[in-house]
């Protein structure tokens, strides 16, 4: 199945990606798996990044469906 | 009202959203860009960016806790590219006395800094550019 990986701020910049990084994944895995397969093709994520599933801040693991959005979220710096 | 947005911020349409004959005290925090040295270059414009989604839920968030019960907050960001002056973020806060609009206006204005995923890019004179360090999303 296959998942989005959006990008924002620095990390955009830090992979030289666009915004999002298509990922095929095998049925069944989990969130924390695909961070872990992301960081392994594409690089480490800092500890200071945030986890986001389809627009929700997360720190569970849940198992992931097909289409689903894993948004990586810099530290911010609005205002 | 809460707004995130590409366009300039109308801040007397913001003040207008709180104000009413019940507050006796309106704060409006303005956040502007500011043209900072670093060595011999400057900063001549921020580039901002959002989750549009997550950002409007945030700053929804936090204009929904407004305190006491008796502040009513509005907030408002922009995206994209802003010249050094120009208004990157208002907040406003109306409250019957005073002391409610300062606090509810600071700890709004510290929220939006840590839990709402904006990040801005630094463009400098010297032509370089880099994105702003940050606080990890609360």
């Amino acid at each position: 199945m296959r998942l989005t990986v959006s990008l924002f701020g620095s990390l955009r910049d830090r992979f030289g990606k666009g915004a999002s990084v298509q990922m095929e994944v095998g049925p069944g895995i989990r969130l924390r798996e695909a961070l872990r397969k992301f960081e392994g093709e594409q690089g480490a994520l800092g500890a200071d990044v945030a986890v986001a599933l389809n627009g929700s801040l997360t720190r569970a693991d849940p198992e992931l469906a097909d289409g689903d959005e894993i948004l990586l979220l810099p530290p911010v710096s609005g205002g | 009202m809460v707004i995130l947005t590409a366009e300039p911020l109308d801040v007397n349409a913001l003040i207008s959203s709180v104000r009413g004959p019940d507050c006796g005290a309106v704060v409006c925090f303005l956040g502007c860009v500011r043209r900072d040295k670093e060595g011999s270059s400057e900063v001549t414009a921020l580039e901002y960016e959002a989750q549009p989604r997550m950002a409007q839920e945030a700053m929804e968030r936090i204009a929904g806790q407004s305190g006491s019960g008796t502040v009513r907050l509005s907030i408002a960001h922009r995206t994209g590219r802003l010249e050094a002056g120009e208004i990157s973020a208002v907040i406003v806060a109306a409250s019957p006395h005073r002391a409610e609009a300062f606090e509810a206006c600071r700890s709004a204005l510290e929220q939006l800094k840590e839990s709402v995923p904006i990040w801005k890019k630094m463009h400098f004179s010297s032509g370089e550019s880099r994105w702003a360090e940050g606080k990890p999303l609360a």
